[in-house]
């Protein structure tokens, strides 16, 4: 691709941009929120069209219009979000937009099958065909996106953030298939966030800034802190306080139960004790009981049996951005309003405040460096990190008693995770700077990433199967845990009693 | 960003308008009548002389608004309520009950009684649909639709049986008394003081949308029912109801103000189906309370002008309803189109 320039009215997403890639390499493509990242991958794949630039395939001029004119270069793309419909099997959404030759109305799907075999042997890449999507996990979606993919056969692929949502574990997988798709000659762009990652697997990383190319190099010329002061000059991670006095508990739950819609066990048997000034951070992968405890955990459910304690304020950073934490129709000020209706001080009786909201919104808006037009502007058009800071900052302000945080710096470049990261250490009465008085409040991180929670938590568990199961932080390692989370889906049951330390192998 | 999206909203209305004008003429070519003519004697049936714009047209106008307010209200909410018609009969049923026993009292007393009561039984009307989604998970669509039914059987009821007029002929009951009508505000034309109460509300309505929280949590529910459960901290079932009942209330109003404004007294029919018009009146003012009025004078005119239509220019009234039909298609369509025409210069990433 070539001086690729691309401008969403006065906001320029793509100046001059030239990205290269060889057949056979995984290439590595990092960058701020809203530095370009996506945008240049969606010219790439045919979902936007550059207002300048042309593309070329193996040196021939490609003029890339809709995602088919990509398509027929062979290119393709994981999304951040997975597109298939969930109350069909994996073998109907693979077959759905793969025609493979096939004629009139009729879904191809012995022809699926026998490529599905023809990638297994070729990849290790499986899942069961007739499994319902809405029953696999997120890792297990994405595979099948990525199958989905692969059946195309495509030159080149490109990967968006795809490690974001996975345990450890997949991760591992993930990188393995990248390896074995770049020794079949393929192109592999992955976008990401977590520069150990980068490192770790490509070929060659290539760095955006503010629509720019700043930094072409390879891993070997390189490390995470270097990448880290490229992108915005700052470490993650640093000057943070990894523990500091606690207090009084400020959340309890006694063998707390819940059920689903169906009566099916969603929670047993749940013990938590949460203190004041204290992180607890509960690993597990998607979908093992971690939308019922949250919810339990932040007032909006009840639980279907035991008993929970709770104070009064509390800050909820929920995991479905799009669904349950914004309104993408309404403008950054109305979605930090969401949070302020039951808030005396920015209500007259029954009225809204708007103008003290909006003067409120904007101060917000430049201490969490949220970039957009305006405070009017609809948060669906902003990009997901900027998302993200919304919602940061509309719940760390509600949260002077207890936050709870799923998956909190999804979608978040460093300086913004690290800014985050100091916001919560500032709750939690471990920031320098104050004095002391302050109150403290108490921290609940629900995250399937791992190194997030080994890194701050005090208290670890695992959420697994609707179960709580306590893990002793200082003899646990990061693969102890890793395997605890996937206990069920590996077919190992682990012999976990107690704090889930006596590991055998 | 706002202005913008009010540009946009009026700008797919004035197509919309531009295409139904379009469709019409070409329908009544193909009818054989002269568009010219149809037109010219629509326009001068409904704005043609004080008399028909006040007399006719506003008047028409008054229940097309109020309960235009209702659905928009519900439709803002992310309620579908398509029940208005028979809220609007309960309120009429309840408004001339109230209106024929209400004894001697001074108008200032009757007619808010008479209100109040139409209201009330507008929101009872929808209170049970309002059950039904929150307890049951039933949606509303049908059974707002079903209860419209009854209402209209329970009209044909009351008016032969309960509250059949005196001499026992006609399917109607009696006329209300004086002290319960409403005045005229423009002399020697019919036009009653609900238009005065179909303004207030809409201004009432327009500030309580999006100046007080409750009218800001219902328009969250309306973006995304989960993020107002989620991030609102806000009980929907608790707002779903406050929802049905003021759509309701609104709509059973505008029975009370029928009643006691113009027709004095309950049949058959009293609505044309002003109910499912209210839908039309409401998407076309892209669900804006302000435009409701200007929407809602604009069926007004048209339902208004259709008997000079139907004398000058021998077409029959029932045209309207097909004029009013290709209204909400073009609404429709004109949205979606400019919405297309749109996309290249949103923004993404």
């Amino acid at each position: 691709m070539e001086r690729v320039s691309k401008n969403f009215g006065r906001k320029t997403a793509l100046n001059n941009v030239g990205f290269t890639s060889f057949p056979g390499e995984i290439h590595s493509l990092i960058g701020e929120n809203g530095a370009g990242k996506t945008t240049l991958m969606k010219v790439l794949s045919g979902l936007v069209v550059p207002d300048r630039g042309n593309i070329r395939f193996k040196g021939k001029e490609a003029s890339i219009l809709t995602p088919s004119d990509a398509r027929k270069e062979g290119v393709g793309m994981v999304h951040q979000e997975s597109l298939l419909i969930p109350a069909h099997t994996v073998l109907e959404n693979l077959c759905l937009g793969n025609r493979f030759g096939s004629k009139g109305n009729v879904l191809p799907y012995r022809k699926v099958r026998i490529k599905l075999e023809e990638l297994r042997d070729k990849t290790g890449l499986w899942m069961k065909e007739d499994k319902l999507i809405e029953d696999l996990s997120i890792g297990e979606r994405q595979k099948v996106g990525i199958l989905k993919l692969l059946l195309r056969d495509p030159e080149i692929l490109i990967f968006d953030e795809p490690t974001s949502i996975l345990a450890p574990q997949e991760v591992a997988d993930l990188m393995s298939l990248f390896r074995r798709l770049s020794r079949d000659g393929k192109t592999v762009i992955f976008i990401t966030h977590k520069l150990n990652e980068v490192i770790e697997i490509s070929d060659r990383i290539t760095v955006l800034k503010q629509g720019q190319v700043v930094c072409r190099t390879i891993p070997e010329e390189t490390d995470v802190k270097k990448l880290s002061k490229v992108m915005i000059g700052e470490e993650v991670g640093a000057n943070l306080a990894n523990s500091g006095p606690v207090g009084a508990t400020v959340a309890k739950l006694t063998s707390v139960k819940a059920l689903g819609v169906l009566g099916e066990k969603k929670l047993m048997d749940v013990n938590l004790v949460v203190r004041r000034g204290e992180m607890v951070g509960i690993a597990g992968v998607e979908g093992n009981g971690q939308k019922e405890l949250a919810e339990i955990l932040s007032g909006l459910r009840r639980p279907d049996g035991g008993t929970v304690q709770l104070p009064r304020e509390i800050g909820f950073i929920p995991d479905d951005r799009g669904g349950e934490a914004l309104i993408g129709s309404f403008g950054i000020s109305e979605n930090v309003a969401l949070g302020l209706v039951k808030d005396a001080r920015f209500r007259w009786g029954p009225a809204m405040l708007w103008g003290k909201i909006e003067h409120y919104v904007r101060e917000l808006i430049t201490r969490y460096g949220i970039i957009a037009t305006n405070h009017q502007q609809k948060v669906a058009e902003l990009s997901g990190g900027n998302q993200q800071k919304v919602v940061l900052a509309r719940e760390l302000k509600r949260s002077q008693d207890l936050l709870i945080a799923r998956n909190p710096t999804q979608g978040l470049d460093v300086k913004a995770t690290s800014f985050f990261y100091k916001q919560m250490m500032q709750l939690l009465g471990r920031d320098f700077q104050r004095d002391g008085t302050e109150q403290q409040a108490g921290i609940v991180l629900i995250s399937s990433d791992l190194e997030e929670i080994l890194m701050f938590a005090d208290e670890i568990y695992v959420l697994y199967n609707g179960g709580l199961l306590g893990v002793n932080k200082c003899k646990a390692s990061k693969e102890f845990i890793g395997r605890l989370m996937l206990a069920g889906e590996s077919g190992r049951v682990m012999s976990v009693k107690g704090d889930g330390c006596h590991e055998g192998p | 960003m706002k202005g913008h999206d009010a540009w946009v909203a009026l700008a797919v209305s004035l197509l919309a308008l531009l295409l139904t004008v379009f469709l019409t003429t070409g329908a009544l070519v193909l009818g054989g009548y002269s568009p010219l003519l149809t037109f010219q004697s629509l326009l001068a049936g409904s704005f043609g002389s004080l008399d028909s714009f006040f007399g006719v047209t506003l008047v028409r106008a008054v229940p097309l608004i109020v309960i235009g307010l209702a659905v928009t209200v519900a439709f803002k909410s992310g309620v579908w309520n398509i029940g208005a018609e028979g809220q609007f009969y309960a309120g009429a049923i309840a408004g001339v009950w109230v209106g024929l026993n209400v004894g001697d009292y001074p108008s200032y007393f009757s007619v808010p009684l008479v209100f109040l009561s139409a209201s009330v039984a507008g929101a009872l009307w929808a209170l049970l649909p309002a059950l039904m989604r929150t307890r049951l998970g039933v949606g509303e669509v049908v059974t707002t639709i079903l209860m419209n039914f009854v209402a209209i059987h329970l009209v044909s009821y009351i008016v032969r049986w309960p509250l059949q007029e005196e001499r026992g002929v006609f399917p109607n009951t009696d006329l209300i008394d004086e002290s319960v009508r409403l005045p005229t505000i423009v002399p020697g034309t019919g036009l009653h003081l609900g238009f005065v109460v179909a303004v207030i509300l809409v201004i009432g309505l327009s500030f309580f949308f999006s100046n007080t929280s409750m009218g800001f949590q219902l328009r969250a529910m309306g973006g995304s029912q989960e993020a107002t459960r989620v991030s609102g901290r806000s009980s929907i079932p608790q707002l779903l109801i406050v929802t049905f009942l003021l759509s309701g209330s609104l709509a059973g109003l505008a029975g009370g103000i029928e009643i006691a404004g113009r027709s004095f007294a309950l049949y058959e029919g009293l609505s044309p189906g002003w109910g499912y018009t209210a839908i039309a009146v409401a998407l076309l003012a892209d669900l804006n309370f302000i435009a409701v009025l200007f929407t809602g004078i604009f069926f007004g005119a048209l339902e208004g002008g259709a008997g000079a239509m139907q004398r000058e220019a021998g077409i029959p009234a029932t045209w309207v309803a097909g004029i009013e039909a290709l209204v909400l298609l073009s609404v429709l369509a004109s949205d979606r189109l400019f919405r297309r025409l749109l996309r290249p210069r949103r923004k993404e990433d």
